[in-house]
């Protein structure tokens, strides 16, 4: 009769579950994560959009010539757009700021993930100190 | 299979190991640790700021950091490395194989357990072989799961168990054999390995076991006759569990892309526009969807998929979405709002805000059409801003092609086309067969601009998982429990009692319906009996028992009728075995419940027999849509026949009533006087059983009894009679062939063609004693006794007796002569209350009283 059951050693098996199965699988978290941090705040669409007007409002100028009008609808879109860049910049720094955070966060994970063996064992010899 | 061998596994050792109770408790103690740690982290900083001896407070809180993070590792690396095992070779291969591998290895821990647990039941109770029956005993007994779909699946566990432990005891112990499983265990084993197989699993689950056990084990499957479920059952429930704990799983993991994406998009949503109008008359389904953690869209994929396609296109991304009410039209809109807002459709609608514009709302808010003009327009110019915004309209045929100006009917065509062409601009319209024919082709410029898509009705077992899942919302929301066998029994009543109505939606309305009638009764769980009775309510007609009371009728359907019909033994006998053969469940379900075409002289029983059997099989004579065929004699009465919309809308005299009770008996009388061309009409009602009415819609005959009398070949019957001769049906139809009267194709396709024969004088005088009993009864109410005697009798058949007009004649003696002195010596009071009176045969007088 054939084997069937992969027949490893139990600690070479943790040591390739810890060193490289868990890392991997933490990598694909940490990636999820950033993607969706570019999704919800959708950094390349803002700064395309970097200076539009604020959620699209743009007056039409007007058909026949009329200063007063012409300057008024100018001065609207202007604001629209001053707006739009303000609103905007401030989504792209709160963006940016949770970017970092979350790669930062990420690498803090998987060192520690990776580090815990080696905390029991300094852990183990200071308690044995 | 002789190597199935549980001990040598090493399955069998992590379940002796008990690794599923050592996981727990490290579970526990890690979180426990997890706790310490936290608190005397607290105590150390509390004593540093105190002042105390440092060093040894810190001892603590590393000593439960490292009892924490050993148990915590343990248990994630136990959950995913040692109760799956890692397996070299594939399911399938080792089924392939059977001899080289022990296929004890490809049990889960649980059904490993269950295994594990008979072979000790068996050792117990001193069996030699672990058998089949013994599994299914510890299956019940042990396993959670396996409960829980026997408590779905209405089986009493308790009961059950008591029965197959009474079967065990009873069942004959073997002797001692090689094998320490028997054949039957080994089938169990190697059917739940292919069905996982089937099933995409790499190890046999408990579920796997369990159908596996229904198909192999000859006690459960007389069980689960007595129960009344079938095998297809418990692999429907199965699945269904198997999607749900997915289901369960995948919401579990919060770190997947799929969950992360239910928080949204800020991003986009800034970049786009603002919709102030649109959002006040509107519903967003983006909203909707994001609270639904457990629904699912089911059936309809090729659908959703065309949409998505149609709204992605560069330009004209307007979808169409066509068909009956009922069939899920909406559910497509919901499943393409959900995939944008979870990002899994196309990159150009992900995120998209899928809005259904509330018309109703809308046109009772403004009425001034003017002003509705405006609004509609800023709505749609909102919705070509905005950019992110996918408009819906339900039923837009009550909005387009609106002739006449009413209340609550406004044309938005004109409005709409404008926007229709914009490129960013994106529209699903959802409308029906009958809406589309008759509203939006009428303008074809505005049709144009759509891509229709056309949506099937989902199939039964589809329905079956839509109304599971709905079941489980209803169950939480009522506090009740919808058993599997009242799904199925809700789908299978629906899809036949009510054939013209399309699926998901008539099965959801009766599921809808039977949950709160049993909360009106009080009672806790939804049983298949409850449906029959909401069935029967609406249909009139006796479900639940109906196929026990159709076995009866079927069985004495002779006698029943001679109820009735005097003489004509043969012809009844022939409708008899026709309809015994028709329904006996060998005949296609797709034809009518029985065909026949009734041959013979006016006054007969033809008629008579039509309406006995419309009482006996529908409950009563009402039941017969009776149709006088010699009204069909062109070929411009087929409108009038089956219904049109043009020039001027009808509905058919046959169809309508056929839509509207689709149990009942069909009487075509006369038909040899219908038009040929009308007669090829009901080729295909013979034959499949439906037929498109006028306004396009499949009407079913499938539920009927048809039945065409005709008078045709009466003469040569007579001239048979005169002659002496045996009356012969082939003769007789030869002759109408001849004549071109009927051709073969027509005749064939009846289950039966019966002769009725002219009435003998002795036929006569039974029916002269049956109509003259009914006179009798109606003068009993008044109190009044009539006494019948046989020289009436005689002298009512002598008086009647003319074969060409067979019972009619009688009937018009009876009422000129009987009934008429009857009527005038009530009148004058001759004939009072308590009075006893004859009728006498010579001059038809009332005698009161009289002399016996």
């Amino acid at each position: 009769m054939k084997e069937i059951v992969k027949n490893e050693n139990i600690i070479v098996d943790w040591i390739m579950w810890h060193f490289w199965e868990m890392p991997k699988f933490l990598v694909a978290i940490w990636n999820n994560y950033i993607m969706f941090a570019v999704n919800f705040f959708s950094l390349p669409q803002l700064l395309k959009t970097l200076f539009s007007p604020w959620r699209r409002n743009a007056w039409v100028f007007p058909k026949i010539f009329d200063i007063q009008e012409y300057a008024n609808v100018f001065i609207s879109n202007i604001f629209s757009r001053l707006i739009g860049f303000g609103m905007r910049i401030i989504l792209i720094i709160a963006g940016a700021v949770f970017q970092i955070f979350i790669l930062l966060a990420g690498i803090i994970i998987i060192l520690l993930w990776i580090l815990i063996p080696f905390i029991i064992i300094l852990g183990i010899l200071l308690i044995s100190i | 299979m002789n190597n199935f061998d549980i001990k040598k596994s090493k399955v069998a050792r992590l379940v002796k190991f008990d690794i599923l109770r050592i996981i727990n408790i490290l579970n526990f103690l890690s979180k426990l640790f997890l706790f310490l740690f936290i608190i005397s982290i607290l105590f150390f900083i509390v004593s540093y700021i105190e002042d105390f001896p440092v060093l040894l407070n810190l001892k603590v809180p590393i000593l439960f950091l490292i009892l924490f993070l050993t148990s915590f590792e343990a248990v994630i690396f136990l959950k995913s490395k040692k109760i799956k095992l890692q397996l070299n070779i594939g399911l399938s291969d080792a089924i392939a194989n059977q001899d080289k591998y022990n296929l004890a290895e490809f049990l889960d821990i649980m059904s490993a357990k269950l295994v594990l647990n008979t072979v000790k039941f068996c050792n117990s109770r001193k069996l030699f072989q672990v058998n089949s029956t013994a599994l299914l005993y510890v299956s019940v007994r042990d396993s959670k799961e396996i409960n829980l779909l026997c408590f779905r699946l209405g089986i009493d566990s308790k009961k059950f168990l008591l029965d197959i432990k009474n079967f065990i005891e009873k069942s004959i112990k073997s002797d001692n054999a090689l094998n320490p499983f028997s054949e039957d265990f080994l089938k169990v084993i190697l059917d739940a390995g292919k069905l996982s197989v089937q099933r995409n699993h790499n190890v046999i689950g408990e579920k796997e076991i369990l159908v596996a056990l229904a198909r192999n084990n000859d006690f459960f499957k007389k069980a689960l006759i007595e129960y009344d479920i079938k095998i297809s059952d418990i692999e429907n429930l199965t699945l269904w569990l198997d999607s749900i704990e997915e289901r369960l799983a995948k919401n579990k993991r919060f770190w997947s892309y799929e969950n992360l994406s239910r928080i949204g998009t800020t991003g986009k949503d800034w970049s786009s526009g603002y919709t102030i109008n649109l959002d006040q008359y509107s519903i967003d389904w983006r909203n909707v969807v994001s609270k639904w953690l457990l629904r699912e869209v089911i059936g309809h994929q090729k659908e959703i998929e065309e949409v998505q396609m149609v709204l992605a296109r560069s330009s004209l991304s307007n979808a169409l979405i066509v068909g009956d009410p009922g069939t899920g039209r909406k559910s497509i809109v919901e499943s393409v709002a959900q995939k944008c807002y979870l990002g899994q459709s196309l990159p150009e609608l992900n995120s998209r805000r899928v809005v259904e514009l509330d018309m109703t709302a809308l046109l009772s808010q403004i009425q001034d059409p003017e002003k509705l003009e405006t609004i509609l327009d800023k709505i749609f110019e909102e919705v070509a801003l905005s950019g992110n915004v996918i408009l819906v309209i339900d039923e837009l045929q009550n909005y387009v092609g609106q002739k006449i100006a009413k209340a609550g009917a406004f044309d938005i065509s004109g409005i709409l086309a404008k926007y229709l062409a914009i490129p960013s601009f994106q529209f699903i319209g959802i409308t029906s067969y009958a809406g589309l024919h008759n509203n939006i082709e009428t303008n074809p410029s505005f049709l144009e601009y759509f891509r229709k898509i056309e949506v099937s009705e989902v199939t039964e077992i589809e329905t079956i998982k839509i109304l599971q899942n709905m079941a489980l919302e209803l169950e939480a929301k009522y506090k009740i429990l919808i058993i599997y066998p009242t799904i199925r029994e809700i789908v299978n009543l629906t899809g036949r009692y009510f054939p013209s109505t399309p699926f998901p939606k008539k099965a959801i309305d009766v599921l809808d319906e039977a949950v709160v009638y049993v909360g009106t009764l009080r009672e806790k769980i939804v049983m298949p009996h409850h449906v029959a009775k909401i069935i029967s309510d609406k249909t009139q007609i006796p479900v639940g028992k109906m196929e026990f009371k159709e076995k009866e009728v079927l069985l004495n359907l002779e006698k029943l009728i001679h109820e009735r019909i005097v003489n004509q033994s043969e012809a009844v006998e022939e409708i008899s075995i026709a309809m015994r053969r028709a329904r006996a469940g060998i005949a296609s379900k797709k034809r009518p419940m029985g065909t026949f075409l009734f041959l013979g002289p006016t006054g007969v029983g033809k008629t008579e027999t039509s309406k006995a059997l419309a009482q006996i099989y529908f409950g009563s004579e009402d039941k017969m849509i009776r149709i006088d065929m010699s009204e069909f004699q062109s070929i411009a009465d087929i409108p009038r026949l089956i219904g049109a919309i043009s020039p001027v809308e009808m509905q058919g005299l046959l169809t309508t009533p056929v839509r509207e009770t689709p149990f009942s008996l069909v009487l075509l009388d006369e038909i040899e006087k219908a038009h040929q061309n009308i007669l090829n009409l009901f080729l295909q009602v013979l034959d499949e059983g439906h037929i498109t009415d006028g306004q396009g819609r499949k009407v079913m005959f499938t539920n009927t009894i048809i039945i065409c009398t005709s008078n045709a070949g009466a003469n040569d019957i007579f001239k048979a009679l005169e002659s002496g001769e045996k009356i012969n049906k082939e003769n007789i139809l030869k002759t109408l062939f001849e004549k071109n009267i009927f051709r073969p194709e027509f005749v064939n396709r009846f289950d039966a063609t019966i002769l009725f024969h002219p009435l003998t004088k002795d036929n006569l005088l039974q029916i002269a004693q049956l109509s003259l009993l009914s006179l009798q009864k109606n003068l009993k109410e008044k109190e009044i006794d009539f006494i019948i005697t046989d020289k009436l009798k005689d002298k009512i058949v002598e008086l009647s007796y003319k074969p060409e007009f067979g019972a009619r004649e009688m009937r018009r003696v009876v009422q000129d002569k009987v009934e008429n002195s009857i009527a005038s010596a009530l009148l004058s009071d001759k004939l009072a209350k308590g009075q006893k009176f004859e009728v006498d045969p010579e001059t038809f007088q009332i005698i009161i009283n009289p002399v016996e």
